[in-house]
């Protein structure tokens, strides 16, 4: 969890990373005491740990809130990282209020398909691939070709119905002291489009009829956070300021050359910027929010 | 191009921890230990700064020779700096390199220098609770930290507090273990758990001698209100107060300011 990010990406990015439950579990830093009960927590997939930006978004707000901040984000996760985990379901449901990223449906186990690793891997459950491991990206795209398109498109259904439910599990543990973060380079009501690639854009199989039952049934707010245009960042050598190939040929063989020195997929510095600002203003346009969580 | 190779220093004061700590890193599987080069061979002014050569003058395991933990403390300005020549040239060969600064209370640490000296080197140079012996320390510590302030931002670097170390030792463990970056692996923790006393110091297990965590809390009280009214002090004071904190997780580069704050204040001592 998050070593292979800091192995990867060393050169240019320090993620500090800290650990909790006896060097378990690995989180990006500062480090926070997680035994406190009065926790702002920030929980979600890469995007809300900050792959390829100095300052993710929680660590943006950190200076603005009298509050303990804990940035709790792990790479590739799903609902059931946090709901399959003791020691993270007990911190959320002590935490004073967590902001919970809308993940990837492709890290949700339903169907065809058991999550595995950090929910970045499905399991075959079933048919002619049963028990073969792969990348999600990779396993929808064999479900999509081997077991025919109806089966895909019904594993997108039973996908997007479980991914509700994690939800509403993930809310109720936090005793609904919690709202939604969408970032995203579409918005919420956007079609899901799944032509080019098996699994669509991030958040993967999620959409505004999945958004809009997690809030009828859990009465929850949603901070969208979209920027259509997401321009990619450079890669940049903390130490010399030159170009860094983070993905290198013989780590990443597959990556085409002109891009193994740009942040192509994960949320960039200028879509951090908007969640903080869009996540400031949420805050602020709730007084009692405002009140008990900013200096 | 990322060689996956890395070099890290382990620093601090002397009898802060760095043998405990420099103990439970480089006892992992690829981590290859290579344990005060400068200060043990300081009567030859060794003064190798190249991995590969130091490697081979202190035997590191071939196998290991990838991930390394140099360990150095500030009992001569030297040791310190030697220490970043190693790293300003190992950076040299696209080997990533990074410090982990460990803090203790400074007065424990001289008191357990004292104790030390008196007890167990060879050389009896510091042996009594003393003004001289108490600055002399901490301008040896001060000297060696303002070298740290001074180069550590040219790598990466963590602040290890001794006391929140040994109150959570596997989670402070695997931050280091990050650095390289490197999974803890269980082993590291057997001779190490909570509770437990530690395996002793090297230099003092021929003596039957172990670690233990000892309360000088009274003891160091004492020492700093004999001394309080000493121009080092202040130093004293600063030290203890940038542990406490960097113990309260203070983010690293606040507590790299703090550093450089109180290493290039104006101290005459």
């Amino acid at each position: 969890m998050g070593l292979g990010y800091q192995s990867v990406d060393r050169w240019a990015y320090d993620y500090d990373l800290w650990f909790a439950d006896e060097g378990r579990l690995a989180f990006r830093g500062p480090g926070t005491d997680l035994r406190q009960s009065n926790l702002l927590t920030f929980i979600g997939a890469a995007q809300t740990f900050g792959r390829f930006v100095d300052r993710p978004f929680p660590e943006m707000f950190r200076p603005f809130s009298k509050l303990p901040v804990a940035n709790l984000g792990v790479s590739g996760a799903g609902p059931e990282r946090y709901l399959n985990d003791p020691f993270l379901r007990d911190v959320l449901s002590r935490s004073r209020y967590v902001f919970i990223q809308a993940m990837s449906g492709r890290s949700v186990s339903a169907g065809v398909f058991k999550v595995g690793g950090n929910n970045g891997v499905s399991i075959f459950q079933e048919g002619a691939r049963k028990g073969e491991q792969h990348l999600a990206q990779d396993a929808y795209r064999i479900l999509r070709v081997e077991y025919g398109e109806d089966q895909y498109r019904e594993q997108i259904r039973l996908v997007q119905e479980a991914w509700v439910e994690r939800y509403v599990d993930l809310v109720e543990t936090a005793g609904g002291r919690a709202c939604l973060i969408w970032i995203s380079e579409r918005a919420i009501d956007s079609d899901l489009v799944v032509d080019r690639s098996p699994v669509g854009v991030f958040p993967h199989f999620v959409d505004a009829g999945c958004v809009a039952e997690v809030q009828r049934r859990c009465n929850i707010p949603v901070v969208e956070c979209v920027l259509p245009v997401m321009k990619a960042d450079p890669i940049v050598n903390r130490y010399t300021g030159e170009l860094e190939a983070a993905f290198t040929p013989e780590r990443f063989p597959n990556r085409p050359d002109d891009t193994r020195a740009l942040n192509t997929y994960y949320a960039t510095r200028k879509l951090h910027d908007l969640v903080f600002s869009r996540l400031m203003r949420f805050v602020w346009q709730n007084a009692d929010l405002a009140a008990e969580f900013l200096v | 191009m990322d060689t996956g190779a890395s070099l890290i220093t382990l620093l601090g004061m002397p009898r802060s921890g760095t043998t405990l700590v420099y103990s439970m890193i480089s006892s992992h599987s690829q981590v290859g230990g290579i344990s005060e080069p400068f200060q043990s061979r300081r009567e030859q002014s060794y003064n190798v700064t190249d991995a590969a050569q130091l490697c081979e003058d202190f035997k590191v395991a071939p196998a290991r020779r990838q991930q390394l933990l140099l360990k150095e403390t500030t009992t001569r300005p030297t040791n310190i700096s030697l220490s970043f020549d190693v790293m300003s040239d190992a950076r040299t060969s696209r080997i990533f390199t990074g410090s982990i600064i460990l803090l203790r209370n400074p007065i424990e640490c001289y008191a357990s220098q004292v104790e030390a000296s008196r007890k167990f080197w060879k050389l009896k140079k510091m042996t009594e609770i003393s003004e001289e012996t108490f600055t002399v320390f901490a301008r040896s510590s001060l000297m060696g930290f303002r070298i740290i302030g001074e180069q550590v931002r040219a790598h990466a670097f963590r602040f290890l507090s001794y006391t929140a170390h040994c109150e959570a030792v596997a989670n402070s463990t695997a931050r280091c273990m990050a650095l390289f970056p490197l999974r803890l692996e269980p082993e590291q923790l057997s001779d190490f758990s909570n509770n437990a006393p530690s395996v002793g110091d090297p230099k003092l297990r021929d003596k039957g001698a172990r670690i233990m965590l000892t309360d000088r809390s009274a003891e160091v009280e004492d020492i700093r209100a004999k001394f309080e009214s000493l121009p080092c002090a202040g130093f004293y004071k600063a030290m203890t107060e940038l542990e406490v904190a960097v113990g309260n997780q203070v983010p690293d580069a606040d507590a790299f300011d703090e550093l450089v704050r109180i290493t290039q204040h104006n101290w005459r001592f």
